[in-house]
């Protein structure tokens, strides 16, 4: 062990600690890192700032936990009180606070370190160097044994603390040390103690973006200065804290925001996730920069084959899709995929693609300052683009019944609406920052589908990969009575199985004319069409408006239909003719009633 | 510096439980014995091994010098030893050198490291109660205890008998140790006492038993346990622990 030559006693940390809780306003909580960190030397001040947040290390590190819970803890308060586990457990109970419990206990002084009854090794003040480099060892710690060295390990510290330093160790260890002090807080404070200027705060936090480590921000900062940061550059291999887009309604409101133009792009439902490239190594980070790389082995593998950059880092979502059709599948399979014990397995059944928005950095260059539109041509040029690892869809345009109408096919295909970018030269990535560069554009309202409907199939595209030499999906309509048309609402091309899907060029082959079929209406160009006989029973997610979809065309609104949204075959309906069908009175009928606004739901991490 | 065990899987025992008190120690090799004292993380409790010079076959250190290891990988080695294997122990160049000596030798050398721990001073302490018993009644009561509670309480309130009791939330042992069952070889009570201790801490040492014929076991109300075990004659290892509080 490294003599340390100055430190900080933990004791001054825990000080500030409760005075942080006793207090939301910003300005107290900032002049109080001040004091803080004025007081604290360079040495340990990264150490300090990991505390602050109840951490060892930026999460994205993938560092071990310190895998110590409540059962453990007790354990550790018994032998640094010299109360019994019972007694602990019995206190915990009483005040359902572990970190109460054990201040406590340690304020009532009984003698049980054995060195006090020895006479020996009179107790030091704890330091935040032992506090954190015990924790870092609780955490490094496993094997045979190590479950019993954790204890001890955090019994020596909770030995040697004051009953107030007892309490929020015991936070710590149980990841409950919430001091509700944001970065940016700690960022004004650290600005303010080692910046001469209020310049340096923004400096703070370009570093902060870049690295996404405050401790090593601060650390750099306190050794070398506000200089230092300011030649500090993007680092394959640490995530660059994520640009994030606002949110809008409305086509017209958002040229308005962005400057009358627009690169838009689908807004894939799936997981964002940041790439980065060095010669074979692979690293994935998630939108919260959490280290995901292991969750992706196929992801790893198209980044190696398909980026042609040595050293890059790219922005896509990775997305769930049907390996047979291409087509996108709902949110709800990526995490289906995420509970999967065996990735191998999970990564067979649930295949995934990903779908490329941005590029960072590439050989040796930061592209973050760049605008956006020279990054897209970047990121292209350096993208051996395939089926599974590709450039998001995207048009440039600045007509909002453009946007719209892109929007609409966005949803339609499964997506959760449009990101719209700003083009200008301005456009630069704004890492960690929310802003109106981007804007999100999702749908206000929904409708579920609750029941099946019946569909007339009117053409068909033929397959690929696995289906080829059958057909990949089937054009299916609703009946319109009054026109007596079919009138298409999806392409339907999963819920079949091996046999039936075998067996449908066979069961169509005296149905299949060279041109549409005049009774039916459709905007989309099937590979084969048919006379509209055979009846299927479908059931989707949603009905949702499209772009393409001829169903109550224009009627809902203007230049969209209606439309089902991840559409599944559920088996033949001999029983019914094509004028049996479901009629598109009653899909307008499905859509209204089932419409609801769209709440903006919590996801799961 | 070279000295030779005559027993490798005595040592082996010692090294056992200690690796259940430290993960990291350090001998101290001198002129006259091999001593080590460790303080396990949580400061509760303390081992101390002492191996006089005359019980190894071979003892050549002329000065001072300090074997530190991680308990585990030494456990490790030690663990292939058999029964009459005998122990070197050599150290040269920032390694120490432990050989198994039986019907061929193996050789082991592991990085001498440096323990962060300060060297302890020895422990001084009166304890009110000191009986001499034999070791196997001892293991027995601790493990009794242990499936019905996690603290385990000696007393002796005369001399005839020590009694050793396993609390739980809902039941009891109970352990006499009593001249007349002959398990007890001497009782000294200066003063009646009663203490309560951790059983995951004592129970980290029951594997001396296996190496020690008998134990003496000191305590008073309120204040650490005890243990010391005779092993190899006249090599000693004994064991500190503090008191819990019910």
């Amino acid at each position: 062990m490294s003599a340390v030559t100055s430190d900080l006693e933990f004791k001054v940390l825990v000080e500030i600690f409760a005075k942080l809780e006793l207090t939301t306003k910003r300005t107290e909580m900032t002049a109080l890192l001040v004091q803080l960190f004025r007081k604290t030397p360079a040495e340990v001040i990264d150490k300090v700032v990991y505390l602050m947040q109840g951490k060892l290390y930026p999460d994205w590190m993938g560092m071990p936990e310190l895998g110590i819970g409540e059962r453990l803890i007790i354990r550790a308060i018994s032998m640094a009180t010299g109360f019994s586990d019972s007694a602990v457990e019995k206190e915990f109970k009483r005040l359902g606070d572990l970190g109460k419990a054990a201040e406590i206990l340690k304020a009532k002084k009984r003698q049980a370190a054995l060195t006090a009854f020895f006479g020996i090794g009179a107790v030091k003040p704890l330091t935040v160097t032992r506090v954190y480099s015990t924790l870092d060892k609780i955490a490094k710690t496993s094997g045979p044994g190590s479950i019993d060295l954790k204890v001890k390990l955090l019994g020596g510290l909770l030995q040697d603390a004051t009953a107030e330093e007892a309490k929020y160790l015991v936070r710590i260890v149980e990841g409950r040390l919430r001091l509700g002090v944001a970065e940016a807080t700690m960022m004004d404070a650290l600005a303010i103690v080692y910046g001469k200027t209020k310049l340096a705060r923004p400096v703070i936090e370009r570093a902060y973006n870049l690295c996404s480590d405050l401790g090593y921000v601060a650390k750099v900062l306190a050794e070398k200065g506000v200089e230092a940061l300011k030649t500090m550059t993007v680092t394959v291999g640490r995530p660059i804290r994520p640009m994030l887009a606002e949110r809008l309604s409305s086509p017209r409101e958002i040229l308005m925001k962005t400057g009358g133009k627009v690169l838009a792009e689908y807004k894939y439902d799936g997981e964002r996730a940041q790439i980065h490239k060095k010669g074979d190594r692979i690293w994935i980070f998630s939108r919260r920069l959490e280290n995901i790389t292991h969750q992706y082995p196929d992801v790893q593998d198209f980044a190696r084959k398909h980026i042609k950059a040595n050293e890059a880092i790219v922005e896509g979502e990775i997305v769930c899709i049907d390996p047979d059709t291409g087509e996108l599948r709902p949110f709800q399979e990526l995490m289906r995929r995420r509970r999967k014990h065996d990735i191998h397995v999970a990564m067979k059944e649930y295949p995934v693609s990903v779908f490329l928005f941005d590029l960072l950095y590439a050989d040796g260059v930061d592209y973050t300052q760049k605008p956006i539109i020279e990054r897209r041509e970047k990121l292209k040029s350096i993208i051996e683009e395939s089926d599974r690892f590709r450039l998001a869809e995207a048009i440039v345009t600045d007509n909002p019944d453009e946007i719209e109408e892109f929007f609409l096919k966005a949803i339609e295909s499964g997506c959760e609406g449009i990101v719209a970018k700003a083009i200008h030269q301005n456009a630069i990535y704004q890492a960690g920052a929310r802003g109106w560069l981007w804007i999100k554009y999702k749908r206000d309202y929904k409708s579920e589908m609750m029941d099946t409907v019946d569909l007339v199939a009117v053409g068909a595209f033929h397959g690929k990969g696995r289906r080829a030499g059958t057909y990949g999906a089937l054009l299916m309509a609703a009946y319109d009575p009054e026109a007596d048309m079919f009138r298409t609402v999806c392409k339907v091309g999963s819920g079949f199985t091996d046999e039936v899907l075998e067996k449908l060029p066979e069961m169509f082959k005296d149905l299949i004319i060279d041109h549409k079929h005049p009774r039916v209406d459709s905007k989309m160009e099937a590979d084969i069409w048919f006379v509209p006989q055979i009846v299927a029973e479908v059931i989707g997610a949603e009905i949702t408006l499209s772009p393409i979809h001829t169903c109550y065309w224009g009627k809902v609104k203007p230049g969209a239909g209606l439309a089902i949204r991840f559409p599944r075959f559920i088996r033949w309906r001999p029983d019914k003719g094509p004028e049996d069908a479901t009629t598109v009175h009653e899909i307008l009928e499905m859509y209204r009633k089932q419409l609801r606004r769209v709440e903006e739901a919590a996801r799961p991490p | 510096m070279k000295a030779i065990l005559p027993e490798a899987r005595a040592f082996a025992s010692i090294i056992e439980a200690l690796s259940r008190v430290v993960d990291e120690a350090s001998m101290k090799f001198t002129p006259e014995k091999v001593v080590l004292r460790a303080l396990d993380p949580a400061k509760v409790s303390m081992f101390i091994m002492e191996l006089p010079s005359i019980l190894f076959e071979e003892y050549d250190v002329e000065e001072e010098v300090k074997i530190g290891f991680n308990t585990a990988v030494l456990l490790k080695l030690l663990k292939r030893s058999k029964r009459d294997d005998k122990l070197e122990i050599a150290l040269e160049e920032g390694y120490a050198k432990f050989s198994i000596i039986g019907a061929y030798s193996k050789l082991y050398k592991i990085l001498n490291i440096e323990t962060a721990e300060e060297e302890l001073p020895e422990p001084r302490i009166e304890l009110n109660v000191n009986a001499i018993i034999h070791s196997e009644p001892l293991k027995h009561a601790i493990k009794d205890a242990e499936t019905i509670g996690d603290v385990v309480e000696f007393s002796a309130e005369t001399e005839d008998e020590l009694i050793i009791k396993g609390k739980g939330e809902t039941s009891e042992t109970e352990t006499r140790i009593s001249k007349e069952s002959g398990a007890l070889i001497s009782l000294e009570v200066k003063e009646p006492s009663k203490s309560t201790y951790a059983i995951e801490h004592i129970k980290n040492i029951v594997s001396l038993t296996k190496v020690a014929d008998t134990v003496e076991v000191s305590f008073s109300t309120r204040m650490p346990l005890k243990l010391a075990f005779t092993i190899l004659g006249e090599g000693k290892v004994t064991y500190f622990l503090a008191p819990k509080v019910e």
